[in-house]
């Protein structure tokens, strides 16, 4: 039987640590997607990843259970993305590899997928975050908490502290310039393309 | 929420982020979807902002090994400490002995007991001329013991001889002597091992020096081939040539 988040923390709070990498190993993937996204960069994403689940243990007997768990550790995730931020003096990077290696894209692609489709995804992989980038900060985690993470909007609005209508309004603005930044025509024609989904 | 007229009133466009994302509160969905039925222009948005949706997926982190994991210092430090005692007595003694063998072919070791002592001495110290002749001369290889190795095999009978004496000295230092005896035998073997390391070394690499010779020659002997079939195909082009001009000149002459 799968323990939830809530059991796993209240054995880690009785001590197990092996709960406790039950919820790592969870978590540790959205969280690094999260990171990723934000700051563009797969290392400084790995660092942040790991931070988060550092600090997370060690704040354990501190977490009330007033939030859900995955939404304190978007917060601390959160929280370190913008110290990256502030301490590189830069806007996110979020961008994709610029190479696109036909290995790896052979490796991970599907049977069902011949390579051309798996070029194109990628290329538009890269586009998107190309895209991304153009966005305020506020507007990009805003979108990359609803379209990749499926959280509310009162989930994203109690981690940004802001109103409802503040969440709403940053997709919409953020949407409206992604519209403009993307071509028209991208996955849309291909066969492989997938509608939006959440993670995990 | 009551709609607002003006399409570009915030709260319809927050509105058409609600529909988009179907968190509509209750009793919005009717309104809204109401005003895309005669708004032709909110319409259009709301269905490019669908459009715009699907291709959002196709940005994707790397996919990477994590593995973070939070380790128990305590329990590290148990598995550190226990874990290589764990092992029986005939493991370890198994593994010195694997450690010792791989070392010894890898250092090209040489253990000699004489006159002198006890004597170790790694083989990358021996002359370029030697490592040479036993590369260039693989059929000799077998044999290819040089001088020290009869050198050293004086010194083991001679060894063997004096621990015969011992032996036979009496009760009194039997102890010792059978001690000694075993560590004499056990270096013999290790001795052997060196050898049939270094022998088998040394057929291999002659084994693959060959190799390397034969296709090297094998290749030559291909582009040669090539090169002479490349010239004859020129001299017949050649002859051909050579004989459609002379039938020019023979017709020129004619007229």
């Amino acid at each position: 039987m799968a323990w939830t988040d809530e059991e796993l923390v209240a054995r880690s709070v009785g001590g197990d640590t092996e709960s406790f990498n039950q919820l790592i190993l969870r978590w540790e993937r959205p969280i690094f997607a999260l990171a990723y996204r934000v700051i563009g960069r797969e290392e400084d994403a790995r660092d942040v990843c790991q931070e988060t689940f550092l600090r997370a243990f060690r704040a354990l007997r501190g977490f009330k259970g007033q939030a859900k768990f995955s939404s304190w550790l978007y917060r601390i995730a959160l929280n370190l993305c913008r110290d990256w931020i502030r301490r590189e003096r830069r806007a996110p990077v979020a961008q994709a590899p610029e190479g696109v290696d036909l290995l790896d894209l052979a490796a991970e692609r599907e049977p069902s997928e011949s390579i051309e489709t798996l070029v194109a995804r990628r290329e538009m992989s890269r586009v998107v975050a190309k895209a991304m980038a153009l966005l305020p900060e506020e507007q990009r985690t805003a979108i990359i908490l609803k379209e990749y993470h499926g959280l509310t909007f009162q989930e994203i609005a109690d981690l940004l502290d802001c109103p409802l209508s503040t969440v709403k309004t940053r997709l919409y603005q953020g949407l409206s310039v992604l519209r403009r930044a993307l071509p028209q025509d991208g996955m849309r024609q291909q066969p492989g393309g997938r509608g939006p989904r959440s993670e995990p | 929420m009551t709609m607002p007229e003006r399409c570009d009133d915030s709260r319809m466009k927050e509105a058409l982020v609600a529909l988009l994302y179907d968190e509509l509160e209750a009793g919005e969905r009717a309104d809204i979807e109401a005003h895309l039925a005669s708004c032709a222009a909110c319409r259009e948005e709301a269905s490019a902002l669908r459009a715009l949706r699907l291709e959002l997926p196709a940005w994707t982190p790397p996919e990477r090994e994590l593995g973070f994991a939070i380790v128990d210092r305590a329990a590290r430090s148990e598995r550190v400490t226990r874990s290589p005692w764990a092992l029986p007595a005939w493991g370890l003694a198994a593994a010195a002995a694997l450690v010792l063998a791989a070392g010894a072919a890898i250092a090209n070791l040489e253990v000699s007991y004489g006159s002198d002592g006890f004597r170790v001495r790694t083989g990358w110290s021996r002359s370029e001329g030697e490592t040479v002749q036993s590369v260039q001369s693989p059929r000799r290889e077998p044999s290819a013991a040089p001088a020290q190795s009869a050198e050293w095999r004086a010194e083991l009978a001679g060894l063997e001889r004096r621990l015969r004496e011992e032996l036979g000295a009496g009760p009194v230092r039997t102890v010792s002597s059978t001690a000694r005896s075993d560590s004499e035998d056990v270096l013999r073997r290790v001795q052997a091992l060196i050898n049939e390391s270094e022998a088998r070394q040394q057929r291999e690499l002659a084994l693959r020096l060959a190799q390397v010779l034969n296709d090297f020659d094998r290749q030559r002997q291909t582009d040669l081939v090539r090169i002479q079939q490349g010239f004859g195909q020129l001299e017949r082009s050649t002859a051909v040539d050579r004989e459609l001009l002379n039938q020019f000149v023979r017709v020129s002459q004619q007229r």
